[in-house]
């Protein structure tokens, strides 16, 4: 059934994470430069420095991520329709499941764009008279859910082009009205209000995107009217110490959606004068592509420890300029445009040249010894 | 009368379980509170009423006393509580539960000392006032003071504190920190117990006012003014003699632009290319009392109700109240207004929390935003914005570093609420761009 | 305004190039070696229960258990089985006292230490599989006993002041202001290699960023587990799983060894944390024993008295365990909310005469007002105060202030005038209440005139107590929150009254 698997065109990988990756820290010239031309700062940190630690994330937690979505999916996604019936998401009993995986990631596909046609053709459907081509079913007749809906965001920094695959896209049918929620997969444990915040507002930031895509695609269909996209969207997660997932309905997404559009505008007008060239399938690329990263300037922030891997060398480079943010952000805010190395001169007694040098030494003082 | 007072006593005298009354800023709650009480006068029930603090129920006080002269007020209060020199003489103060009088009464309480004493039904009705300052856990120690609740408040002021961490109760159906009527509201296994009122009018702000602040709110009010009927307006020449007096001055203009007065505006003040001041900002301490000495200088006159609207009166500085979110620039601004004259020294000014349930004819407010470059959950969050932009009867000017537009503009809020809560952040974050995008499409930002 | 507080400090923390001391007093408490059990794990990527776990007292080379391959259940609950014995009989569980003799008759004060936060989290995870497990297996009991107390410990852990659960980075960076950025801090080796014995602050700096460089978190480095683990055990599965035991023998011990030095690291890491605290010239804070006390109670009632229910004969007897993911219950939630609360300002209340320097920060947190008498009247019936900070003080009328330093003087506010900068106060004593030092005086002592104090907002721990005690003495089951609404109401009035009439006006 399969053809040979195509492997998704570089410039159009990767959307949701390198979208992510520039906005952990817009303010950085070199991280918006490797997120639109798909040059991953692992291979820059090692061209940089060859020992650079290498980046990634633990082999073992990938594995069983993609173990945990191939469970959910596997017999008509019987283990996902399950949890999510339980969270009441679909007004019948009888609750479909489409697999618009491709063929690489162990899905019936062929390729992306076949992908990028099922789930167009498969909108078309939901709202108009006619029978969906793949899996035969009316207009106003579907409930269900579909993993890995694709979807090609119609315009973008990652130009041409830019691809999404939503985890999962339930359908639920309001009065004979098709209502779709976008819906992501994740591994980690549902512990309740003790669930990472960060790892959440992760999440609903891809969800966020989600929505805004399909926003713009059901308004190019010409479907927007028909067909009702929520602004709720939903978590499967893992029940604490198993592999059972559980899902949290209800995450509310309306100003994610916002978020991510505005984000698109922001990054497109940062970007507006680069050029079209894109990293190959692995975030690798021609030399001058490294080169345009290694050119653009860093600006170091607490948050590149989380996400950079150039983020120990940009440290170093910090502590070497006396840039207030090795200390934490809040310390570059308080130093008000001083350097560590004059601050450290200014505790040590030198005596202030400025009103801002003056102004430092006031606010070093104890705020009480202020007080009058 | 109101249809809510209308229903408010249905409700007294009925049957039903929990009443919700939402009420707008200025929308006469207190007012309602009292109105009701007849039914429960004449019905010769029980009724317990509860605020947040002695000053509050000492007021509600006074109110049912004025209100029905010939009924006894009873006021239940700790022992060595010292009772304000004017209360009326049929409030009755009493500290011990077992002094509370048998038969029909209305009593008023602190939620504080009714929590302490035990209870079991003893009264037919709870009235709780400001309701949504009072958290799920606060309430209940209460519950059994009465079999039956109305609730009553502001759902768009500042939540109750929250000084712990809570996660382990944020995923919770009933979370213990969340503003009582909320939960009860939002908790679909009570939607056959509640009644849900909301008050229609506010009758504090000017009409402009009311479309501004009405976007803090998830319903629908009126204005009891009339368009251009409130109002602040100079009625003196002088040259302007720095930033703030052309920034009074253009925001005057500004406001008398569009034919009928507006009655808000922003005035902005740059932001130093180096960067903004580290703690507080006194430069824009100085700022504020400037403002404040050129609306006395230019000799304002305002209208603070339809009769003022043909004679407006003359502005002093007591019908002027500041505001700002921190104690230490409300400290700057009052020295900057003692030593600009010892007449401003009278000038209120505190926080959005000391301002709720007050009211000026002209408010300055320090936008909660000025020098903020990376907004977190507590800048973003509302309550206190909509509490100093609704405390005016004829005017408000909010003063602010000029940043905040584009640091609203350039930050992308991340949705890190716990599981299936909603984003609180995201929603604060839309409101104050909506609530810069009112003035800047009227072009009242100067 | 205490964050800028911290800002300030980190910076001269950076200037003199070494961590410099948080408070007059070390204000965790550092039990004996006896008393603490040192915990630390390691799991594997993308699971939440340990691959191996390190466990001892401060004073023994900690005992390491592992298992090969943690994503084989039977394997990891056999290890838990080991390891629950060990925690519950430190925490005097009477059913794993190995000496039944010397068995606790009553819960004693016990500490568990661990590394950092991760660490801790990983209890929780413990507590979700283990602690409702209706699992049919040998000794599912000790799994299910340790789920429970890995769960108290992870309730526990989040109440401020308690000294039960300690994670050894917050401890020290209660301890200390470091010059380094708040996420760096979170890294235990990273704040031990700047107290290590490096001359310069360069020195320090290149010994902090190199420690960092070592996960002391739960999970391995990504690139040492794909190299250093990975390939073994990879080894470990290639055999059918029932010949793994039997054949996999030399990589499994290949595999402990591996996650055994892991483990030794970060367990030497927290014992350096306590041996820090513990040589510290500062001393503890003396409000420490208060807490600790506080907090054997509050463990007690949350996790022995349940362990004592569970093990009671009477079948009408049942153990009340803390919910997994947090308090559904409407009463529940608001009952420990509200002891949370007290907590909180207990931990003030405790630790803030103790240490002039909390005494600011309360101050800076707006907690309280610094003053100087001016005036004592009335046979000290009365004083004045002039307070400098802040300008405008938060306090309220009919509010109470107690003398920073001096926790049994306090001080009814009278009234307060922002202009003026003063405010009339009653003190609460007459008689001398101390029999030394300066605040040994009466009331109407005319030297307490010109005295400048600290006054801190006096913290009602016994009202909000009793709000949560209020909240749990009902005869609702207050799990459903219908309970509190549903009763039926009784309706003998004249419906058709005109509420209009019924005022007298």
């Amino acid at each position: 059934m399969n053809s040979v698997p195509v492997p998704l065109p570089a410039n159009r990988r990767d959307t949701r994470r390198r979208f992510e990756q520039w906005v952990k820290h817009p303010g950085c010239g070199a991280n918006l430069v490797s997120a639109v031309h798909n040059v991953k700062m692992g291979a820059v940190a090692r061209r940089e420095n060859p020992a650079a630690p290498k980046e990634g994330q633990s082999v073992f937690a990938l594995a069983r991520g993609r173990r945990f979505e191939a469970g959910l999916v596997a017999n008509g996604g019987e283990k996902l329709l399950r949890a999510m019936a339980v969270r009441q998401m679909f007004a019948g009993p009888d609750p479909r499941f489409l697999d618009f995986r491709i063929s690489i990631n162990g899905g019936p596909l062929t390729d992306i764009d076949d992908a990028i046609d099922h789930t167009e053709d498969f909108l078309r459907t939901l709202a108009a008279e006619g029978s969906f081509a793949k899996g035969s079913f009316a207009k106003g007749s579907f409930e269900g859910v579909v993993s890995s809906a694709t979807l090609r965001i119609p315009k973008g920094v990652m130009l041409p082009e830019a691809t999404l695959i939503i985890d999962a896209l339930s359908v639920r049918l309001d009065g004979g009205r098709p209502v779709v929620s976008v819906g992501e997969i994740k591994t980690y444990a549902d512990r309740g209000g003790h669930t990472s915040k960060s790892d959440l507002a992760h999440a609903r930031a891809q969800m966020g995107l989600y929505v805004h895509a399909l926003a713009m695609v059901l308004e190019q269909l010409g479907l927007a009217d028909l067909v009702e996209l929520s602004l709720e969207g939903f978590l499967v997660l893992t029940n604490p110490g198993s592999n059972n997932p559980t899902v949290r309905v209800g995450e509310d997404l309306r100003y994610q959606a916002e978020r991510a559009r505005k984000g698109f505008e922001l990054m497109e007008a940062a970007a507006r004068d680069m050029s079209d060239m894109v990293g190959d399938d692995e975030g690798e690329g021609p030399k001058s592509l490294f080169d345009m990263v290694l050119a653009a300037p860093t600006s170091f922030a607490d948050a590149c420890l989380s996400f950079c891997e150039r983020a120990p060398s940009c440290y170093a480079k910090a502590i070497a300029d006396g840039d207030g943010a090795a200390l934490g952000d809040d310390i570059d805010r308080f130093l008000n445009g001083l350097s560590l190395h004059r601050a450290d001169e200014l505790m040590g007694g030198a005596r202030p040249r400025n009103d801002i040098e003056r102004d430092f030494l006031r606010r070093m003082r104890n705020p009480l010894d202020g007080a009058s | 009368m109101s249809s809510v007072v209308t229903a408010l006593r249905s409700f007294v005298v009925g049957s039903g379980a929990i009443a919700v009354v939402k009420a707008p800023p200025g929308s006469g709650k207190t007012y309602t509170l009292v109105e009701a009480l007849a039914a429960g006068i004449k019905g010769r029930r029980r009724i317990v009423i509860a605020a947040q603090t002695n000053n509050q129920v000492d007021e509600i006080c006074e109110r049912i006393a004025q209100r029905y002269p010939t009924q006894n007020v009873v006021r239940f209060s700790s022992a060595g509580y010292q009772p304000p020199d004017d209360i009326d003489e049929r409030v009755v103060f009493i500290d011990k539960k077992a002094a509370i009088p048998d038969g029909p009464i209305i009593m008023v309480a602190t939620v504080s000392k009714l929590a302490l004493s035990k209870f079991d039904g003893d009264f037919d009705i709870l009235f709780v006032d400001e309701a949504w300052q009072m958290a799920w856990a606060d309430f209940l120690p209460v519950r059994h003071v009465a079999d039956r609740y109305v609730f009553i408040g502001d759902p768009g002021q500042i939540p109750p504190t929250v000084a712990i961490d809570v996660d382990r109760w944020e995923s919770s159906e009933h979370p213990p920190h969340q503003a009582t009527p909320t939960l009860i509201l939002e908790n679909p296994a009570l939607t056959g117990l509640r009644t849900e009122l909301r008050l229609p009018t506010c009758r504090r702000l000017p009409y402009d006012s009311v479309r501004l602040v009405n976007g803090f709110y998830d319903f629908e009010f009126d204005s009891d003014a009339k368009p251009g009927e409130r109002f602040i307006r100079p009625t003196k020449r002088a040259r302007a003699d720095g930033p703030a007096a052309t920034g009074i001055d253009a925001a005057l203009e500004a406001m008398w632009a569009m034919g009928r007065p507006s009655t808000t505006a922003i005035i902005q003040m740059p932001t130093p290319a180096v960067g903004l001041p580290v703690g507080t900002d006194v430069e824009l301490a100085r700022f504020t009392a400037a403002m404040v000495a050129r609306l006395l200088e230019r000799r304002c006159e305002v209208s603070t109700e339809s009769g003022e609207k043909e004679t407006p009166r003359s502005l002093r500085p007591t019908d002027i109240g500041v505001v700002s979110t921190h104690n230490l620039m409300n400290t700057a601004i009052q020295n900057e207004l003692r030593e600009l004259s010892p007449k401003y020294a009278s000038i209120r000014v505190t926080t959005p929390e000391r301002w709720q349930g007050l009211e000026k004819p002209v408010m300055v407010a320090v936008h909660p935003l000025s020098g903020v470059m990376a907004p977190s959950a507590f800048d973003l969050e509302t309550g206190r914005l909509c509490v100093m932009a609704s405390r005016h009867q004829s005017a408000c000017f909010f003063v602010t570093r000029d940043h905040v537009g584009a640091t609203l503009d350039d930050h992308l809020p991340l949705a890190d609420q716990a599981l299936g809560c909603h984003d609180a952040v995201g929603k604060g974050h839309a409101l104050h761009r909506a609530f810069l995008e009112y003035h800047r499409e009227r072009n009242l930002i100067v | 305004m205490t964050n800028e507080l911290r800002t300030i400090r980190r910076l001269r923390a950076w200037h003199e190039g070494r961590p410099i001391p948080r408070g007059e007093k070390v204000n965790v408490h550092v039990g004996d070696d006896d008393e603490i059990l040192c915990l630390s794990f390691v799991r594997m990527g993308g699971e939440s229960l340990p691959w191996a776990v390190a466990v001892g007292h401060p004073h023994e080379e900690p005992r390491v258990f592992g298992v090969p391959d943690p994503r084989d259940r039977d394997m990891v609950a056999d290890m838990m089985v080991e390891i629950g014995r060990i925690v519950l009989e430190h925490f005097g569980h009477p059913t794993f006292a190995s000496d039944v003799d010397e068995a606790m008759s009553v819960y004693e004060f016990r500490q568990i230490w661990v590394p950092g936060i991760s660490h801790l989290e990983l209890l929780h995870s413990v507590a979700f599989a283990y602690a409702r497990t209706t699992w049919q297996r040998a000794d599912v009991e000790v799994l299910r006993a340790l789920g429970n107390l890995a769960n108290c410990l992870f309730v526990d852990a989040q109440r401020p002041g308690q000294q039960t659960v300690v994670v050894a980075s917050s401890a020290l960076t209660t301890a200390f202001d470091f010059p380094s950025s708040p996420v760096r801090q979170a890294h235990l080796g990273h704040l031990l290699a700047w107290m290590g014995r490096e001359k310069t602050r360069d020195s320090r700096l290149r010994a902090a960023t190199e420690a960092e460089k070592s996960s002391v978190a739960t999970t391995l480095d990504p690139e040492f587990e794909r190299t250093a683990v990975q390939p073994l055990v990879e080894r470990w599965n290639a055999p059918p799983r029932e010949q793994r035991a039997a054949k996999g023998k030399r990589v499994a011990r290949e595999i402990a060894e591996v996650l055994g030095e892991q483990l030794r690291h970060r367990h030497s890491l927290t014992v350096k944390t306590i041996e820090k605290l513990r040589k510290d010239p500062r001393g503890a804070n003396a409000g420490l024993s208060d807490l600790v006390r506080i907090g054997v109670d509050k463990f007690s009632r949350l996790w022995w008295d349940q362990v004592l229910r569970e093990l009671s004969d009477d079948p009408e007897v049942r153990a009340y365990w803390p919910g997994l993911r947090g308090d559904n219950g409407a009463r529940q939630a608001a009952f420990s909310y509200q002891q949370r609360v007290a907590a909180s300002r207990q931990v003030m209340h405790s630790l803030v005469h103790g240490d002039r320097d909390l005494q600011e920060e309360e101050l800076m947190r707006g907690h309280g007002v610094r003053a100087k008498v001016v005036a004592v009247e009335g046979g000290g019936a009365r004083w004045t105060l002039m307070h400098d900070f802040p300008a405008v003080p938060d306090v309220k009328v009919g509010g109470s202030l107690t003398i920073a330093g001096a926790p049994k003087l306090q001080l009814k506010v009278l009234s307060v005038s922002v202009e003026e900068r003063t405010m009339i106060v009653i003190p609460s004593w007459s008689a001398a209440k101390y029999s030394s030092g300066p605040m040994a005086k009466r009331a109407s002592d005319p030297t307490w005139r010109g005295r400048q104090l600290i006054l801190i907002e006096d913290f009602p721990v016994f009202f909000t107590e009793s709000m949560s005690y209020r909240i749990n003495a009902t005869t609702e089951s207050g799990f459903d929150i219908l309970d509190y609404f549903r009763r039926e109401i009784s309706s003998d009035i004249d419906l058709d009254v005109d509420p209009d009439e019924g005022a007298d006006e």
